[in-house]
């Protein structure tokens, strides 16, 4: 079944998949390793200081492992982005989480919570 | 039918308004309240202490009494009906006791100037308006069921404008309140906090909103920041309990997002009890804007079923006002409401024969001459 | 401000055409690969359709306009507001005692022996001291056994004291008995209707199976439940009475004929339940058992039936699915206990045991007859509120049913509808936090999730029914006019 797919190496146990760190950082990697423990077994081995090979090995004969290796392959670019959007979003999500829980006023108020006679933002014209 | 005629007058010095009355009273100070009408010059009684004398034709003889005189259109005016008449004759209904769609214009001044507006708003600061107001407040009868509060932009008198509800609360426990605002003041939450803190017993704020994209309705009513303004007090109305009603008008620019805009209202807005949609009356600016605006109601309602099955599927209920029958698909139609005011629906030749006419609110007298292609009488 | 921000939001490669986005709120948008793919290269124009969609519910901003951040707040606020009132639920085991002696039943034990198995008054007097501690503004007090109308005294005198004590604190409160029905007698109907109380049974079924799955001495359960369904109906009237099925090894070949049971008797609503990997039901297993993936193929069939009989203008709601799709399709919060984040074990609900021992969820306490008192919180003669409720035990629950922390939950698309269960994570591996790829919870939620989206998209007569369920009114829409 191991018709090997160009990025994957046939091993003894299964297929290896070497990940550039430079491209995906580890904590990525370890997630998308993580995912995919249900569905085969998942070896990782440092290749040098920006790689890691990934093993995969099936966890009974039916497994496709050809498959396997192209979805994780795919789930590290998502995952990855994931990790991109966490990161780039985060300062947002907590102080909407805060917001959310808080009764002070977290987010700037300062117009809204003046008066209608006042009128700070010229909203009477 | 008209609201408004030019009179003769003698002895008028300054706008007086009063109730009108066709049967002599017998209580003083009621009398001083009241316009005595009368036909063909017959004095029923003594009208020294009356406010004035409302004559319809030629006039009765009297002295030192104000008198309007040569009414015609306003004859079908009757007991408890408001009427307020100025020292240049003018003798405008402020309130009929008969209808079901009264009314107090609280300011013809707007903030924003919405492209198909029907009532294009006036610059000129008329906030002495406002006493006249609490007099017609002061006048018309408590038994009135529904009366509404509209403009212009009723809060830009702000104390003004909560004065005005509170002395309804007071004078006109009963009277359901429907005001029509867009909403933008009560960006400060503390005008919303005031307004919940009248707790008028039943009080109805329509307020529209056309998009649920920023842009696009602030581009409609021609105002940058409307947007945030009106969704953010509706979000503070909400919080001091105040009632909402979302007004949605359709139109080329409203219909491509109205899925969209219903599926906003079901997750931001949730608190709203009912959304309106309402077709455009063809009247004021929209003529300056027909080609961005006009989109033939028989195009879009798919576009309408979508959305009024979005809002209601939200546990809100959906009218649609301001549509003809024959118009609307028929799942729909059980939806629509005769919203078009008694004074000036009309029917057209096509609507001969049609078995819905009655429940049918027709067309605005002013809207006739562009109509949907669908327009038919319905078996 | 220029170009446009990123919001926070979660997703997931839907299908092979479109990317599934949702956001903090639980709002979501389909997107197809490519726009996707833009969208987060801040790539996307301002004029297309996909943009205002993706700012109109938040995924992106452009300007310094405070609509999203608040409104954003605000969603998440009313989301997660089934935390603000504390323990809500309060279920009570006023005996353990069962006539019936189910296979799949976690600990009823079939005895004569009162003094040891059932709730004593003054048990049942301490426990309802802890209930109205509670600071929840409404209580919800459920009457559980074993068989509570085997010990009907104390039934009555709960419910006579907490009404009591409720009315005296001006305090809102709702009862519901659990019970299979078949001791029902017209003194404790009359008892009910005075009191509001509501009933919850088991209907498994055809007779046939029900009665398979339900053993009892002279082997009637299916008749006495739907008598006692009607007689109950009738004093309490029609929506007083739900029920709930248990799915065994026997139903998974029936969803049709179940599904058609309920119709059939009148009920507006069915929960779909798996058998639950507690008690006497995991050391059934080998005869019951089934695995998820049989579970959920049962599910997808009975779940077709019943989306078929609303379409046609019966109103039959699963009460699963509905709970799914509340939190998918609506702004609103659920209160149901074993699907929130943190999870609802404790600070949702709370279970008094026959002997006044005190556990973090019914399940808690199943594991605990299994001789694991892991989610013992206390004991209600033994131990103040404050160190039951405060104590280390819920703490720990807490902490570790934040699915937003967990390994697996926190990058998931679904997460913000739905929720980790401590205690079936600690039942099923030792471990109260659960490892997701291997987790029949996880397995059996996030299929669910994806094929009701999957309705949703593609079924619109299964899309209007769904909807029908979250409305109060009988019927779809579709099937309103013709």
């Amino acid at each position: 079944m191991n018709e090997s797919l160009p990025w994957t190496e046939p091993t003894a146990r299964g297929l290896a998949i070497n990940v550039d760190l430079t491209v995906h950082p580890l904590p990525v990697v370890l997630r998308v390793c993580h995912a995919f423990t249900a569905r085969c077994y998942v070896f990782t081995r440092r290749a040098s200081d920006e790689s890691i090979v990934v093993e995969l090995a099936a966890r009974d004969e039916r497994d496709a492992l050809r498959d396997l290796a192209g979805e994780f392959s795919n789930a590290l670019i998502d995952h990855h982005l994931r990790a991109i959007v966490a990161e780039e979003t985060r300062a947002i999500r907590e102080l909407l989480v805060a917001q959310a829980f808080c009764e002070a006023d977290l987010l700037d108020r300062r117009d809204m919570e003046s008066g209608e006679r006042e009128d700070r933002r010229g909203i009477a014209g | 039918m008209k609201l408004h005629e030019l009179a003769r007058v003698s002895g008028v010095e300054r706008t007086l308004i009063g109730r009108v009355t066709r049967t002599p009273l017998a209580d003083a100070r009621a009398r001083a309240d009241a316009w005595l009408l009368v036909d063909d010059s017959v004095l029923p009684c003594d009208p020294r202490d009356y406010l004035g004398i409302l004559a319809i034709g030629e006039p009765p003889h009297v002295e030192n009494v104000p008198l309007a005189h040569g009414l015609r259109q306003l004859a079908y005016l009757d007991d408890g009906d408001v009427v307020a008449v100025d020292p240049f004759g003018n003798v405008r209904a402020l309130y009929r006791r008969a209808s079901q769609h009264n009314f107090i214009l609280v300011t013809e001044q707007c903030n924003s100037l919405c492209l198909m507006c029907s009532q294009p708003p006036k610059a000129h600061d008329d906030s002495d308006r406002l006493v006249e107001h609490f007099r017609h407040i002061d006048l018309i009868d408590p038994a009135t069921a529904e009366l509404g509060i509209t403009g212009g932009e009723p809060t830009l008198f702000r104390d003004g404008f909560l004065a005005l509800i509170a002395r309804c609360k007071e004078r006109l426990p009963s009277t359901a309140l429907h005001v029509l605002t867009n909403g933008r003041l009560f960006y400060y939450r503390r005008f919303a906090e005031k307004l919940g803190a009248i707790a008028h017993p039943d009080l109805v704020l329509g307020i529209p909103l056309y998009s649920d994209v920023d842009t696009l309705h602030d581009h409609i009513v021609q105002a940058r920041g409307a947007f945030e303004e009106t969704v953010l007090g509706l979000h503070h109305l909400d919080r001091y309990g105040v009632r909402i009603e979302l007004r949605v008008v359709l139109h080329a620019l409203t219909i491509p997002r109205l899925g969209r805009l219903a599926e906003f209202i079901a997750r931001n807005l949730p608190f709203a009890a009912h959304v309106a949609f309402m077709g455009l009356e063809m009247v004021g600016l929209v003529h300056q804007h027909l080609d961005e605006l006009w989109i033939d109601p028989a195009d879009y309602q798919r576009e309408l079923v979508d959305a009024t099955s979005i809002i209601r599927n939200a546990g809100m209920s959906a009218s649609v006002y301001n549509h003809q029958l024959c118009v609307l698909a028929p799942r729909l139609r059980p939806l629509a409401r005769k919203s078009i005011s008694d004074w000036k629906n009309v029917y057209l030749p096509q609507c001969n024969g049609c078995s819905t006419l009655g429940a049918c609110g027709g067309f605005f007298q002013s809207g006739t001459k562009i109509r949907s292609r669908a327009i038919q009488a319905l078996a | 401000m220029s170009g446009y921000r990123l919001l926070p939001f979660r997703f997931l490669r839907f299908d092979d055409a479109r990317t599934l986005a949702v956001n903090e709120a639980g709002e979501f948008l389909f997107v197809a690969h490519d726009d996707f793919a833009r969208f987060v290269r801040r790539e996307l124009s301002p004029n297309t359709d996909v943009y205002l969609d993706l700012k109109a519910k938040h995924f992106l901003f452009d300007s310094d306009s405070a609509v999203p951040f608040e409104l954003l707040a605000t969603k998440i606020r009313t989301k997660k507001s089934f935390l603000g009132g504390f323990t809500s639920l309060h279920l009570f085991v006023v005996s353990l005692r069962c006539e019936h002696s189910c296979s799949y039943c976690q600990v009823s034990r079939v005895s004569s022996d009162r003094t040891r198995y059932d709730m004593s008054e003054e048990t049942a007097r301490r426990a309802l001291d802890l209930v109205f501690r509670s600071p929840a503004p409404l209580l919800k007090i459920e009457l559980q056994g074993g068989e509570p109308l085997l010990n009907f005294e104390r039934v009555r005198q709960i419910i006579v004291d907490a009404r009591e004590r409720a009315e005296r604190e001006r305090r809102a409160i709702e009862f519901v008995v659990t019970t299979n029905l078949a001791l029902l007698d017209d003194a404790m109907l009359a008892f009910f209707r005075e009191y509001g109380v509501c009933l919850s049974t088991s209907l498994d079924g055809p007779a046939a199976l029900h009665d398979a799955n339900r053993p009892r001495p002279g082997n009637d359960s299916h008749a006495r439940t739907l008598d006692g369904v009607r007689r109950a109906r009738e004093a309490l009237g029609p929506d007083r009475v739900a029920a709930l099925m248990t799915t065994t090894r026997a139903s998974l070949q029936m969803p049709e004929e179940i599904v058609d049971e309920y119709v059939r008797h009148g009920f507006t609503s069915i929960f779909l339940r798996p058998l639950s990997p507690y008690g006497f039901a995991l050391r059934s297993a080998r005869a019951n058992g089934y695995t998820t993936r049989e579970f959920l193929d049962f599910y997808v069939r009975a779940l077709d039936r019943i989306i078929a009989i609303n379409a046609a203008g019966t109103r039959l709601v699963e009460s699963y699915a509905q709970l799914l799709l509340t939190r998918m399709l609506t702004p609103f919060a659920t209160g149901y206990v074993d699907l929130q984040s943190p999870a609802g074990a404790g600070i949702g609900a709370v279970v008094y045991n026959y002997d006044g021992d005190v556990y973090a969820s019914d399940e808690a306490r199943m594991l605990a007859e299994m001789h694991d008192r892991r989610f013992l919180l206390g004991n209600a003669h033994r131990d103040r509120y404050e160190t039951i409720f405060g104590g280390a035990t819920l703490r720990t629950i807490v902490e570790s049913s934040v699915a937003e922390s967990i390994l697996g939950c926190a990058d998931c698309a679904f997460l913000p509808w739905c929720g980790a269960d401590p205690v079936y994570h600690y039942a099923t591996t030792g471990d109260l936090v659960p490892h997701v790829p291997t987790s029949a919870f996880h397995e059996k939620n996030f299929f669910l999730i994806r094929h009701l989206l999957s309705l949703l998209e593609r079924d619109t007569t299964a899309r209007d029914v769904f909807w029908s369920w979250l409305r109060e009114e009988a019927v779809p829409l579709q099937a309103e006019v013709a």
